[in-house]
């Protein structure tokens, strides 16, 4: 008893002293240095897992909008792995709670996106849910893995503090300088220097394909979407709060249907396909979501523009923010998005 | 479910709850410890469980027998069903595909093509530690050491225990049977040793080993090829307090949660790297290994009683077989085979006692390295490895590469933290034995947000490949 009653009061004096989204800034975003940046209004928000993160390129945005707009354009890219709507809802609505809101909120999304119930769903909920969600998550689990990452919270403030106090969470200078210099993301434009951090990176992952096709390639289908679920008392409604809460707001919601390579993508049954594209239609119709579906527009055969089967690289990525940005960021933001 | 994730400390806390609420009831009791193990080993493959029972079964229907029937042919017949049972597991899953590769190969040599059906799959956790624990059981009651038992209950307890199924300590029947019939000792001496060994345990893993493995040990052993002798040593050395900090670390968290359940198990390691002889470090390392080893191989080959030829073949016998129990490949018999040597050679010329602390110090050191080159066998995956690691020792003439400075560090404070005396443990248990219930609380989160520092994602326990 006295542990857990340790561990929440941790938590909870954690949760007090403001010190929030440390631990993913060992994943691919430093959202910890984002909360420290300006209050300067946002044009562009994107979200998504970490295809969204590497997919797309704030600063490759920014440069095109500003083209575009003739003004200068802020972008910022908040991806993170394992990214459902679950945790889209937490997050920017606890980032944007104090701070102007984005004018538009890009998700980059695959199908796993849309599912809640999925087999990654307990990372995404271990690190985004609150206490006060833990009960409420609890009787939701319909899987261990699922118990096990609504119990999360509990424990979260003590690896917080862990972290904050040996200031790890600082170490990550490249997605540090990614965050302040270029909104985040996993490449950016414009410089010399992100010439130079754009191909580092993807030298580093340079066997990321082979690996790639023996692990998440060869379990997809068992691992992913052997139950795809989107509706349902299962599912939290992540990404129905979100728009929800957006409208409110005000702020536009558009979705970027993120493009796979031929081999991960015929790893997804039809019928998980079809299930995404109709609940995607039902989310636009209800909420007036706008969607670019990068699909049908001959990815899938380009090895040259992927770092594995479904993360683009930095070339991919480029040219994928220039279509994101003609095709849907720049309708939104000059009036023609509704 | 590996002990350094985030579940194994729910698991634990749900396991150790309901089975304090049950602590008057014998039979619910037990029962749950056998769910909560079979749940634990099944999070690795279901199936793995069907081996478990089969071992389980096996060797308690035999051991009735044993019991049930007096004459002696019928009483060696059941043995070796028990025996041949057991060992027929073990040899068609962690063996099978090495003994078809291997007379593929010997057939290839010959030039004879040969393509054998293979075992199509991975080796069940675990799977040789429980069986020898069945093993020794079934020999046991042959023997007449101990009396069968005739609750299967307890025998499922004995061989399905969560926190020594799938790494040990091997536990004996007659260690731990007898512990089944008392009520559990769950007091807060007890939860408060076991807490204490469970974070040290911990630390050894997460913070020890897997430090020194990513930063010295794989960078190293992932290309051996043109190394010079000083990062071929300093890796070796850093190599063996991994494999100690590892296995050492995974078995005082395998004591730690037995003590909450108000198990006793035994030592597995007592500072081996303090060791004088190859004999003294084989008493002191991987102890439940060695002794079971000692007592239903080395000592049945008749041991140091039959003259000088026969303690030598007794030895090499005993430390092959030990070798291949580390794993299914050439180089773990090599590994075996030369650590039987040293022994071997050791007790006919070694060194006599040194008395001054210097000459200790030397045979100290002397030891480590002479176990430390055995090591090469055991990380090497082919003998051309082994054998570039083997000539790296002799280039002198290569600079040294940039070992980790964090990795340098870490190894002499794991070489420091080993020359503490035993005491500073037992001490660091007793504290927490008598500590309030919330500074216990309290540490137990402190410490795992500390541990979480070092988890990243969670690296299996070394001695999981066995």
């Amino acid at each position: 008893m006295w542990t857990l009653f340790w561990a929440i009061a941790t938590t909870l004096s954690v949760d007090a002293l403001g010190i929030r989204n440390i631990q993913p800034v060992i994943w691919p975003t430093d959202i910890y240095s984002f909360e420290r940046t300006p209050e300067a209004e946002i044009d562009v928000a994107i979200y998504g897992s970490s295809r969204a993160s590497l997919d797309l390129s704030p600063s490759g945005l920014d440069a095109c909008l500003s083209d575009r707009l003739e003004r200068e354009t802020t972008s910022v890219n908040l991806g993170r792995s394992f990214a459902t709507g679950f945790s889209a809802h937490s997050l920017l609505t606890s980032l944007f709670e104090e701070r102007p809101a984005p004018k538009v909120i890009i998700l980059g999304i695959g199908p796993e996106f849309l599912d809640e119930t999925n087999h990654r769903l307990h990372l995404d909920v271990g690190f985004n849910s609150a206490l006060e969600d833990v009960p409420r998550q609890l009787l939701q689990s319909h899987s261990i893995a699922l118990a096990f990452g609504a119990l999360r919270p509990i424990v979260r403030g003590a690896e917080t503090l862990a972290i904050f106090t040996a200031q790890r969470h600082t170490k990550e200078e490249r997605l540090r300088w990614m965050m302040i210099h270029h909104g985040g993301g996993q490449y950016c434009v414009g410089s010399e220097a992100c010439e130079i951090q754009n191909n580092s990176h993807d030298s580093a992952l340079v066997g990321r394909w082979d690996q790639h096709l023996a692990s998440n390639v060869a379990t997809a289908e068992t691992e992913r979407f052997s139950e795809y679920i989107t509706d349902g008392p299962l599912v939290g409604g992540g990404f129905d709060k979100l728009l929800k809460w957006a409208a409110e707001k005000d702020i536009q919601v558009g979705v970027v249907v993120l493009p796979f390579h031929e081999l991960y993508k015929r790893e997804i049954p039809m019928d998980v396909r079809r299930a995404f594209r109709g609940k995607l239609a039902a989310l636009s119709e209800t909420y007036g979501l706008r969607i670019y579906d990068v699909g049908a527009q001959g990815w899938g055969q380009k090895r040259a523009l992927y770092l594995d089967t479904d993360h683009l690289n930095a070339t991919g990525s480029a040219q994928l923010t220039q279509d994101v940005c003609e095709k849907l960021a720049l309708p939104m933001l000059s009036g023609n998005g509704r | 479910m590996l002990f350094n994730t985030f579940s194994f400390p729910i698991f634990l806390v749900v396991a150790f709850v309901v089975y304090r609420l049950l602590q008057r009831q014998r039979m619910p009791r037990l029962l749950w410890l056998v769910m909560v193990s079979a749940f634990f080993y099944g999070c690795w493959k279901p199936w793995y469980l069907i081996l478990v029972v089969i071992s389980t079964l096996n060797s308690f229907l035999v051991g009735l027998g044993l019991e049930r029937w007096q004459q002696a042919r019928i009483r060696k017949l059941l043995l070796w069903i028990g025996v041949c049972g057991d060992l027929l597991l073990l040899g068609v899953f962690k063996y099978g595909n090495f003994a078809t590769e291997t007379l593929e190969a010997a057939m290839g040599a010959i030039g004879l093509s040969l393509a054998l059906p293979k075992v199509p799959t991975e080796l069940p956790v675990g799977i040789s530690f429980y069986t020898f624990q069945t093993l020794s059981y079934t020999i046991d009651v042959y023997k007449r050491r101990i009396p069968a038992t005739r609750s299967l209950l307890d025998f499922s307890v004995f061989v399905i225990f969560f926190p020594q199924l799938v790494a040990g300590p091997i536990v004996r029947a007659r260690e731990f049977l007898p512990q089944l019939l008392e009520r559990p000792r769950l007091d807060q001496t007890a939860i408060g040793q076991g807490i204490a060994l469970i974070l040290i345990g911990l630390a050894k893993k997460m913070i020890l080993a897997d430090t020194l493995s990513t930063t010295l040990v794989q960078p190293f052993f992932d290309n051996v090829w043109n190394k010079g002798a000083l990062d071929t040593v300093v890796t070796l050395w850093a190599a063996n307090f991994q494999v100690y900090c590892d296995f050492s670390g995974y078995s005082d968290v395998a004591i730690g949660a037995a003590l909450l359940f108000g198990f006793a198990l035994p030592k597995n390691f007592d500072r081996p790297f303090q060791s004088r002889t190859p004999m003294e470090h084989w008493r002191r390392w991987h102890i439940s290994l060695s002794f079971w080893l000692r007592d239903y191989l080395y000592f049945p080959l008749g041991g140091s009683r039959q003259g000088e030829w026969k303690t030598a073949y007794a030895l090499m016998m005993t430390f092959l077989l030990g070798g291949l129990w580390h794993g299914a490949g050439w180089t773990f018999v090599f590994w075996g085979l030369y650590n039987g040597v040293l022994l071997v050679l050791w007790r006919k010329w070694g060194p006599r006692p040194a008395t001054t602390r210097l000459g200790q110090a030397l045979e100290i050191f002397a030891t480590f390295n002479g176990i430390c080159f055995g090591l090469i066998f055991l990380h090497a995956t082919s003998f051309a490895e082994a054998w570039a690691v083997c000539t790296a020792l002799l280039r002198f003439n290569t600079p040294p590469s940039d070992l980790s400075m964090i990795g340098l560090g870490t190894l002499a404070f794991a070489a420091v933290l080993h020359a503490t005396p035993t005491r500073w443990k037992t001490e660091i248990q007793q504290g927490f034995a008598n500590a309030p219930a919330y500074a216990i609380g309290l540490s137990v989160v402190l410490g795992g947000g500390v541990l979480s520092l070092f988890a990243g994602m969670a690296r299996p326990f070394f001695y999981f490949q066995f």
